[in-house]
């Protein structure tokens, strides 16, 4: 049975039911709501991005749910992205964002991720000024400022 | 950045799991937007160690202005006190205090102080030198520091500051802990969780420790370990553990709050405590009526257990939710654990080595635990046969770690392939041989492999069968029990596999020897989720009872079928092979390279 979801700018996806409920959010809404036609109204996401992330659930419809391993360490690997989630977030950094933001917004757990292991990569390693570039930040630290924080976390490099 | 993920806390949070602590540093260097998220993020988890030479500390001034950041706080006792003493810190949800001085370290201490003092270092690394720190010696084994007293209400301090966050302490080897203390821990309202290990617990602090211990309705995890609790009269105490005398003549039981229950406690921890008598440590569990994990370890030479541990179970109703159970403790009997193990919850943890695990206990755990266990441990339990742990394989699919002693080959081979005694026509027998391989999954066979295997097989099948009699009449001996050795495993998802096939030497009968040896590596390469394997391999040899002696399993590439190359193949996850290697050694370069590449872990290996 389809879902119709409607995007921040009115455009409606329609898409098989087990390909919403990815999302927990709309998982819960349409268990809240129970059967109906109403389209199902997604005012933070917009057409491009909600094209991107139903693509993203057509490709994963069939993936085990996720068993949250809390027992786990913390620190995480950021190395093991399939291939295709890999080119599927090769895309321009304000859309990177958008997916990411998007996949927190409706709680897929698998696609922030994803999307979380992609910009952990970019800043993995990099230098200061490097993470600049990649984000296009400026820097607004005063030249005091920068070499006070930098003495202060100098126990945690090389660590 | 207007609309960047990391201006959300969860978000970057979320990133920050996948980065190493000096991708924080640089982070906080971008800008100062970032600087206030990943300098909160850096300074969460702080630990100040005194080893400089092997350690960066932070300095107390970055602690002082990030002190609102830390919530897990570890520190060892031997460090200046401003790394500790940080009034900001009012936030600290985990607080461990951590002076694990063994010997060793103490004389690493001691090098590191002197070296210290003759080069006349600015960086001194302690405000404690060491000649004020007494060491005190605890049950003849450990030793703890002595701190002057402004160490523990620098602790204390820390822990009124937090109060209201502070969930979760973990202390080790203390010995001077102030009476304020235990106080403290008893007036704090979100205490979850509380390890003491190798502290040493004040005779008249133990009304505070008790309470500490008990009254937080909310405890849920207690772990004590090498406790040094002191009794009243030590002749008393040698008494009470010798004989199970009745609970008004412990003495620890005036101190131990015998009506108090441990409302909502889910995980016990009661480890090497030589002062806690037997009974009362079975005390403490059966007033845990929401116990989910119990871990027992009672002192070393512990007197037996079994008659406490019936008569816990006498109780096991108050257990009911009681689900992991690590008990490696002698004394037991196997009724005593079978009685466990018909009183407790379906289980996914049973650790019981090192006891008396025997048939009844086996019959307790397939009737009830068979569905859910997860985790196995049944090694050096001399009652364990070798067709129990079959069994067990054959019928627990959510196993996923097994550690046990020995199977025989021989019970692994079905009967089929023993059929030519009666000697039935050519044709019967290559019937019930296809059959055999439909069943084991030929398709994942190398062709080659089926080809050298099946001409095995032929030979087998082609020769004499009075050869085979003595054989036979072994095998169908045993199989009584249950009649389930040669099912086929069905714990297809275990990880960890810690098991010793014991083969007919191929000297004394190789047909016999290659028959094992295949069926053998036909249930193992059917694990396919196996990370971790280890075994006595061909050169150990046992003696067996009944006499004769058993041969591991050959795992080498020159023997038939080209078993370490199949096992690669058809275990993609394996990671760890342990190969327990003892005596000669005729492995060819190319096996050991492969081992090592898997493994990296070969004991004694030349």
């Amino acid at each position: 049975m389809p879902v119709t979801l409607t995007s921040l700018d009115n455009q409606e996806f329609k898409v098989d039911k087990e390909v919403a409920e990815r999302s927990i959010l709309i998982k819960n809404m349409i268990e809240d709501v129970g059967e109906s036609d109403a389209p199902i109204p997604l005012p933070n996401v917009s057409a491009a991005v909600l094209t991107k992330v139903i693509e993203y659930c057509e490709h994963h419809r069939n993936d085990p749910v996720q068993v949250q391993d809390e027992t786990d360490d913390p620190r995480k690997r950021s190395n093991d992205i399939e291939e295709w989630d890999m080119k599927f977030m090769q895309v321009d950094q304000e859309m990177l964002f958008e997916i990411i933001l998007a996949a927190n917004y409706l709680d897929i757990k698998p696609l922030l991720d994803v999307g979380c292991k992609t910009v952990a990569n970019i800043i993995k390693g990099k230098t200061p000024e490097e993470i600049r570039k990649a984000f296009n930040i400026v820097n607004d630290f005063t030249p005091e400022e920068e070499a006070q924080i930098k003495k202060e976390n100098e126990w945690a490099e090389d660590r | 950045m207007a609309r960047s993920p990391l201006n959300i806390p969860e978000i970057a949070l979320h990133i920050s799991l996948y980065l190493a602590r000096d991708d924080y540093a640089n982070c906080c260097l971008v800008c100062r937007d970032w600087n206030n998220i990943f300098g909160d993020l850096l300074y969460r988890k702080v630990e100040v160690f005194p080893f400089n030479r092997f350690w960066k500390n932070p300095s107390s001034e970055s602690l002082i202005s990030y002190g609102r950041s830390i919530r897990d706080l570890q520190f060892s006792g031997l460090i200046p006190l401003t790394l500790y003493s940080i009034p900001s810190c009012t936030r600290i949800e985990k607080l461990s205090v951590v002076s694990n001085w063994h010997d060793e370290w103490r004389l690493r201490f001691t090098a590191q102080m002197d070296h210290k003092s003759h080069s006349s270092s600015e960086d001194t690394a302690s405000d404690l030198s060491l000649e004020e720190i007494q060491w005190k010696k605890l049950e003849n084994e450990f030793w703890t520091p002595e701190f002057p007293d402004l160490v523990y209400i620098a602790i204390v301090d820390l822990m009124k500051q937090s109060a209201q966050c502070l969930h979760t302490v973990h202390l080790y080897n203390q010995s001077q802990l102030p009476v304020e203390f235990w106080t403290m821990i008893a007036e704090t309202p979100l205490i979850r969780t509380l390890h003491v290990s190798r502290c040493h617990v004040q005779p008249s602090h133990m009304r505070a420790f008790w309470r500490a211990c008990t009254t937080q309705i909310k405890t849920l995890v207690l772990h004590f370990s090498n406790l040094g609790i002191p009794l009243p009269n030590p002749s008393v105490r040698r008494v009470t553990a010798m004989f199970n005398v009745d609970h008004a003549l412990d003495p620890l039981l005036a101190c131990f709050p015998v009506n108090v229950l441990f409302k909502n406690m889910e995980n016990l921890t009661l480890e090497s405590l030589p002062t806690l008598s037997i009974e009362t440590q079975v005390q403490m569990a059966i007033q845990c009526p929401s116990l989910r994990a119990f871990r027992w370890r009672p002192a070393d030479k512990s007197p037996p257990v079994s008659v406490e541990l019936q008569r816990w179970m006498a109780h096991y109703k108050a257990c009911r939710f009681l689900e992991s159970v690590d008990m490696n403790c002698t004394g037991t009997t196997d009724e005593a654990l079978a009685a466990v193990l018909d009183g407790i919850a379906p289980a996914t943890t049973l650790i019981m080595a090192w006891s008396s695990f025997g048939k009844d206990a086996t019959m307790s755990l397939m009737c009830h635990h068979s569905e859910t266990i997860r985790i196995l441990h049944l090694y050096n339990c001399l009652e364990v046969t070798s067709l129990m742990i079959l069994d067990i394989l054959a019928s627990c699919p959510a196993l996923e770690q097994f550690m046990g002693d020995n199977i025989l080959a021989s019970d692994m081979v079905p009967k089929s392939a023993l059929m030519n005694k009666n000697g039935e026509d050519e044709e019967q027998r290559e019937k019930e041989k296809e059959e055999d391989w439909d069943t084991c999954e030929m398709e994942d066979w190398d062709t080659c492999e089926v080809e050298d295997l099946s001409r095995d097989f032929n030979n087998l099948w082609a020769s004499d069968p009075s050869k085979d009699k003595d054989v036979e009449d072994v095998d169908s001996e045993d199989f009584g029990f249950m009649e389930g050795g040669t099912r086929n495993w069905v714990c297809l998802g275990i990880k960890t596999l810690k098991i010793t096939f014991c083969l007919t030497p191929a000297e004394e009968l190789q047909r016999k020897h290659d028959r094992e040896q295949y069926f053998v590596l036909r249930q193992l390469t059917r694990l396919k989720k196996l990370e971790q394997l280890e075994m006595y391999p061909r050169q150990e040899t046992f003696p067996v009872d009944g006499g004769g002696t058993m041969a591991g399993l050959d795992l080498r590439l020159r023997s038939r079928g080209g078993q370490l190359e199949a096992l690669g193949k058809r275990l993609p996850d394996l990671k760890m092979l342990n190969l327990v290697i003892c005596g000669e050694e005729d492995w060819s370069e190319q096996e050991v390279d492969w081992i090592t590449r898997l493994s990296g872990l070969l004991w004694g290996c030349s």
